[in-house]
């Protein structure tokens, strides 16, 4: 079997992936009846109808390849692959309290990225992965510094004055703007305390602040 | 309820307060200043700028993301016609004879015409939702959990006709955005579901996160990745002043156009998108001997769709208010921020709240106005800002979704979910799947199995309950005929024709 349209291809696995996961957790949910469906119900069949639904579009774009059909780079979708397992895969584990590791699974992700070939996914999502993880503790300046000079090494023009000065003038902003207009909640300046917390794996600073009421 | 005049009345009486002026007005200005900047569109507009609204009280900030809305609308345009560079995907077919107009030197003309059309559609609009809202809000009070099951079906199945490209993977991204949605805790028994032990999780994914991922970072990232040259026709934008032949030849095509767009917009799954596509090919098939041609430059070309899509951005606020259903991805957001705000969309709002609820409707119109009266002189500012050169405007662009996504909870955690959907954004893209269907089943996932659930604990676990209920049954019908006849070999063929035709190949 060849493939035929690549971009299908890999459409359909990744259908296949998700229906597939989410069929396998929701067997360990209460299923429930039809008429008193449990948590596990509605999961399982819609995951069934992505895994059905990718697998037609998987089908369909096998056959014999036409001229001229790009092909889709498979070394970029590894990688994508790789980055969610990562961090996901680093979340599940909890090392560091759950959102460090998450965190840090992110961050590695994006540097694997940035040095297989996929340079501006990396160094964009790295920064932003820096900053949220960061922001409580090195506060919002430092952050605005981080986040603007790593992604904007991205761009192909980059160039060290006009970055450096660009960056200077955005964090002020944000700090004018979010900080004293909008009283947003972010510290100014680095809190030692609190990026000593971040870094010992026995305590869960961040998980524990009341994110129930948050939303609702 | 009262008549329409008094509705009107209260709502111009909430919204012309000094203070929701200025929201609106702020609101505009924001919108216009993101929307305009290439490659990004009403959706991570919006989601960019939800987190300025969260201080504010529920009249003002609702008020303010119409004015975010309606400016990030035009905004795209300006950036069509001057960079032949969509920011969203109802510019696509401004594009296509405001950039000819433009590289003729008309686009002053082009940007008036599509101000004044979009105008003109909003102000029709706008009275088309007031006259509306209350029979349809009463015909909602009629819908059980099986109606509203069978009304997001046909929603889901109508955001599939407008997505360009395959149709089962369309479908299969709505199922996809339908399970993203499920994340979390389990109303009915307070299950964790999905959650995979992280704490953060068991609320849910948050809605900005996906939006901001998806659609702002991937399209910030695919972006830098391509090394094209833009042509920016700054200088020559004078003459906003349209001729008398220019008003002779876009006045009917703003008429059909808003005419177009206000029955689309209404239809689920409608809205600007599908308005402005079916605007344009009608201008098109109407004019005989054009000149010039469609496509170098027809100023009804331009016209035309720049009303419809406004119409339908302002008649797809229809289906929200009074169904509480979200008929498009814009939307969809829309019922984001105001859950946000504690107000649930629905038909009880209108009786609930109806200083809002009218208020808001004025507001449109308001907005509106702003864009003619502020945007067309403003236009020059706008212009320099497309001067600034991509290297320095994504970091900042970076920085405040950063900070946005941080502030809706505090939490670095909702920074990191976002840095994960913008790689599936990037794979989305890479696979040729288009994204706006999953928010839009984002957002639809926990309702839809919420009444799925009702309707079946009802019916006692009998499945017939969505064909033998009247209602829920034509519902259902509607979303199996569109299915057919997308499905049909000859108008699948043609659909595909008329996205490649018009220049929407991705």
């Amino acid at each position: 079997m060849r493939i035929k349209d690549y971009k299908d291809f890999y459409a359909g696995v990744m259908f296949i992936v998700f229906g597939g996961l989410t069929v396998w957790l929701s067997t360990t949910y209460n299923l429930g009846t039809a008429a008193r469906m449990g948590p596990g119900y509605f999961p399982s069949v819609l995951g069934g109808v992505l895994v059905f639904l990718g697998a037609i579009v998987l089908i369909k774009s096998l056959g014999k390849a036409e001229e001229g059909v790009e092909r889709a780079n498979t070394k970029s979708m590894v990688i994508f692959i790789a980055m969610m397992v990562l961090s996901l895969g680093a979340g599940f584990v909890g090392l560091a309290g759950p959102n460090g590791a998450l965190a840090i699974g992110t961050v590695a992700g994006c540097v694997l990225a940035f040095f297989y070939g996929e340079r501006s996914l990396g160094l964009v999502l790295g920064a932003v992965a820096i900053f949220g993880l960061f922001l409580k503790g090195l506060g919002v300046i430092v952050c605005v510094l981080l986040l603007v000079f790593i992604s904007a090494y991205a761009s192909h023009e980059f160039k060290w004055k006009e970055t450096t000065i660009s960056a200077v003038v955005l964090a002020i902003a944000a700090w004018a703007i979010f900080v004293k207009g909008l009283g947003l909640q972010m510290p100014t300046w680095p809190d030692v305390p609190e990026l000593q917390r971040m870094f010992q794996s026995d305590v869960k600073p961040a998980a524990v602040e009341a994110p129930a009421d948050a939303k609702k | 309820m009262g008549s329409l005049v008094d509705n009107l009345t209260l709502g111009f009486q909430t919204a012309f307060t000094l203070q929701n002026l200025l929201y609106c007005f702020f609101g505009c200005l924001l919108g216009t200043l993101i929307g305009v900047l290439p490659g990004i569109g009403p959706i991570a507009t919006i989601a960019m700028l939800l987190p300025a609204t969260y201080a504010l009280p529920p009249v003002a900030a609702l008020i303010m993301l119409a004015g975010i809305y309606y400016g990030a609308q035009y905004g795209g345009s300006t950036t069509a016609i001057l960079v032949n560079l969509p920011g969203e995907s109802s510019s696509v077919v401004t594009m296509l004879d405001g950039y000819q107009m433009a590289r003729k030197g008309r686009a002053g003309a082009a940007l008036s015409v599509a101000a004044i059309g979009s105008f003109i559609a909003g102000c029709v609009g706008t009275l088309i939702l007031a006259g509306f809202a209350a029979p349809l809000a009463e015909l909602a009070f009629k819908f059980g959990p099986a109606e509203y099951f069978s009304l997001m079906v046909l929603g889901l199945i109508g955001a599939v006709v407008l997505a360009s490209g395959s149709i089962i993977k369309a479908i299969a991204m709505i199922v996809l955005g339908l399970l993203l949605g499920l994340v979390g805790t389990d109303v009915n028994t307070g299950t964790s579901r999905f959650a995979f032990g992280i704490p953060e999780l068991s609320d849910g994914i948050g809605f900005i996160s996906v939006a901001m991922g998806v659609f702002g970072f991937a399209e910030i990232i695919v972006n830098l990745d391509m090394k094209e040259d833009r042509e920016v026709f700054t200088s020559k934008v004078k003459g906003l002043l349209l001729s008398w032949t220019d008003f002779k030849d876009s006045f009917p095509a703003i008429v059909r156009g808003t005419a177009i767009g206000s029955v689309l917009g209404i239809l689920p799954g409608g809205g600007a998108l599908l308005a402005s596509f079916a605007s344009y090919t009608v201008e098109k098939k109407l004019a005989k001997n054009p000149n010039p041609k469609f496509g170098e430059g027809n100023i009804r070309g331009v016209a035309g769709p720049e009303s419809a899509n406004n119409a339908g951005a302002q008649t797809s606020f229809i289906p929200l208010l009074t169904l509480g259903i979200p008929p498009n991805a814009v939307m969809a957001l829309m019922v984001g921020a105001m859950t946000i705000h504690n107000i649930q969309p629905g038909p009880q709002v209108m009786t609930s709240n109806p200083a809002l609820f009218w208020g808001m409707i004025a507001s449109m119109w308001i907005g509106n106005l702003m864009l003619v009266i502020l945007n067309l002189p403003l236009i020059g500012m706008w212009v320099q800002l497309l001067k600034v050169p991509y290297r320095l405007l994504y970091p900042a662009i970076l920085m405040f979704c950063c900070i946005g996504v941080f502030s809706v909870n505090n939490n670095s955690f909702d920074v990191l979910i976002t840095v994960l959907f913008g790689v599936l954004g990037i794979v989305f893209i890479k696979v040729g799947a288009e994204p706006a269907p999953l928010l839009l089943g984002f957002i639809l996932g926990p309702m839809m199995e919420e009444n799925l659930r009702r309707a079946m604990l009802l019916s006692r676990g009998d499945p017939t309950v969505f064909f033998t209920r009247p209602l829920s049954l034509t519902m259902l019908i509607m979303a199996a005929a569109l299915l057919a006849i997308i499905a049909l070999p000859q108008i699948a063929k043609r659909r595909e024709e008329t996205f490649v035709e018009d220049g929407v190949a991705e």
